[in-house]
């Protein structure tokens, strides 16, 4: 399997032979992958696999060891983001929602939180109150905009930090484990909202290892294993290749040992589990 | 499970009982002061702005004073204050009175014995001689303390912390204090949270009383990843806040300006603090 299609078109997000390197271990280890314009890409694989680390790569809030990133052709270099005026217009187009919520809410009320980005990038006031009182009422959050984050539960920061993102109308979405810790109806609020948000000119790239919500989630799959990317193909071709997913540890010879016949066969791997 | 509760339930003294009924105990107290400030009483009503001035106006008249009935009744206006604002005389007692008593008392305790003046009793045993400006004194900057104490309290209590960050922001704190205060309630409670759930998770795995070799290794390795925890979500809070724009100066939303009905609460604290200082 190869190519995540569309390869005539010009990539929104180029990468060649990405590496990255924690102080114990490689992260990643020489990705090449180019993401376009509108495309819904899931990059998929166990814990470790290096796909929290490549999402923080393309927001530019780490950078590469070895290899190179552009994004609209440009190189995303600690160098061009000593640049005011780069590092704003690049923060202006692409919006992360991190994996873990808490870290993500740091204002005092959902409103502020939202409001948070706006101010950074100088938006005038008036704009940014009428730009999250929209954000808040289209996430159906607006009855928490005076709320204290800890008075959130799970599901209604991770919409609050979706909407903190939102509101800056970036042309591309990061999401670390969207899904994680949150209970079914969440879920598919939070797949209905990403729904919502298609748009051809709007690019969502999705770091999960939930199978279930693949094909909810992405048209295009990117498979990572410890910091490699070994597959890229539509969600559903990925999923029916077993030997991959069982390589790339996401499903797991699961053995049912009480049934009247013993049997095993190869179970999801879900939130971590 | 309120943390009395949990107390009553549990072995008095084990360690970690003990740990995990202070950490619930201040969980319940921010969820308390966070119920008092949503009612609606007296000083709910007035604007964090005026509250802030007004405290600060009473703080000073309260300082400056040198007449101890009327820091007395600085003391009453301040407990009726707090009735009208629906704040329980017990809580005040403990957050403030009690503790306001032992430590200022400790500190002044030796003015008693120490100051020169008229002798006004002696203390047994020991032979020490009480003087009159010694317990004078004593009990000046006692009141002093107590009443300071009791206004900044009702300030805290009687107003949101959200409000009471945009009223400092609107009184022109720099917005990079008004940041750091608000990032630190944050994640003081985060952890707070976070030390409750390794407390009870620990609980839940033990059986018996730790030794107290045990409990002090316990203790330094819940601080180490404590530690460990903070560093990494403080890494992780800023990449948040780089990822929305933060460029290293902090931006926040514009308050309100003020309205002239915010200013009958300062005309009133300023005559009080006024009357305070030239009350003999």
């Amino acid at each position: 399997m190869d190519g995540a299609g569309g390869s005539a078109r010009e990539s929104l997000f180029e990468l060649e032979g990405v590496r990255f390197r924690y102080a114990e271990a490689d992260a990643l280890n020489g990705v090449c992958l180019p993401i376009y314009p509108g495309q819904r890409l899931a990059l998929v694989g166990a814990n470790g696999s290096g796909k929290s680390t490549l999402l923080r790569i393309l927001d530019a809030l780490l950078f590469p060891s070895s290899g190179s990133i552009r994004f609209r052709g440009q190189a995303l270099t600690e160098e061009r983001f000593a640049d005011d005026d780069f590092a704003y217009s690049f923060r202006k187009q692409v919006g992360f929602v991190f994996q873990n919520s808490d870290a993500q809410l740091f204002c005092p009320t959902a409103f502020e939180e939202v409001a948070f980005g706006l101010l950074q990038l100088q938006r005038p006031q008036a704009e940014v109150a009428h730009r999250v009182h929209h954000a808040l009422e289209s996430l159906d959050i607006g009855h928490l905009a005076h709320r204290p984050p800890h008075r959130l539960s799970g599901g209604e920061k991770k919409k609050v930090a979706l909407a903190s993102v939102l509101v800056l109308e970036p042309d591309v979405l990061l999401l670390d484990e969207p899904t994680a810790g949150l209970d079914p109806r969440s879920q598919t609020q939070l797949i209905e909202i990403l729904d919502g948000w298609k748009d051809p000119a709007k690019t969502i790239v999705t770091a999960t290892h939930d199978l279930h919500m693949l094909e909810d989630l992405a048209e295009t799959c990117a498979v990572l294993e410890q910091g490699r990317l070994i597959a890229s193909a539509p969600p559903a071709q990925i999923l029916e290749d077993r030997g991959l997913l069982e390589r790339a540890n996401l499903i797991h010879a699961h053995r049912h040992s009480r049934a009247p016949h013993s049997h095993s066969h190869l179970g999801l791997h879900r939130d971590g589990s | 499970m309120t943390s009395a509760a949990f107390a009553s339930k549990h072995r008095p003294g084990g360690f970690l009982e003990h740990n995990l009924g202070h950490l619930l105990e201040g969980l319940e107290a921010v969820s308390r002061a966070e119920a008092i400030s949503d009612t609606s009483g007296l000083l709910q009503r007035l604007s964090p702005r005026s509250k802030i001035i007004s405290t600060l106006l009473l703080v000073a008249g309260v300082v400056a004073s040198t007449s101890i009935p009327a820091l007395w009744i600085a003391l009453a206006g301040a407990l009726v204050l707090a009735l009208a604002s629906r704040v329980q005389t017990q809580m005040l007692l403990r957050l403030t009175w009690g503790s306001v008593l032992v430590f200022t008392g400790a500190v002044m305790l030796p003015s008693l014995v120490m100051t020169p003046g008229p002798v006004i009793a002696r203390i047994p045993v020991v032979g020490w001689q009480v003087t009159a400006t010694g317990f004078h004194i004593f009990l000046l900057l006692l009141t002093r303390a107590e009443a300071s104490a009791t206004f900044l309290v009702l300030l805290v209590l009687t107003t949101l912390w959200p409000r009471l960050l945009a009223a400092m922001q609107a009184l022109k704190v720099p917005a990079v204090v008004v940041a750091l205060f608000s990032t630190t309630f944050r994640y003081l409670i985060l952890l707070l949270e976070t030390s409750v759930e390794m407390f009870q998770s620990r609980r839940s795995r033990m059986v018996g009383p730790l030794t107290p070799a045990a409990q002090r290794r316990l203790l330094a390795a819940t601080a180490g990843t404590l530690l460990d925890k903070t560093a990494a979500l403080s890494q992780e809070v800023h990449s948040a806040m780089q990822s929305r724009g933060f460029r290293g100066r902090v931006y926040l939303l514009k308050q309100e300006t003020a309205s002239w009905h915010e200013v009958m609460p300062i005309l009133v604290s300023l005559a009080a603090a006024a009357g305070l200082v030239l009350a003999h």
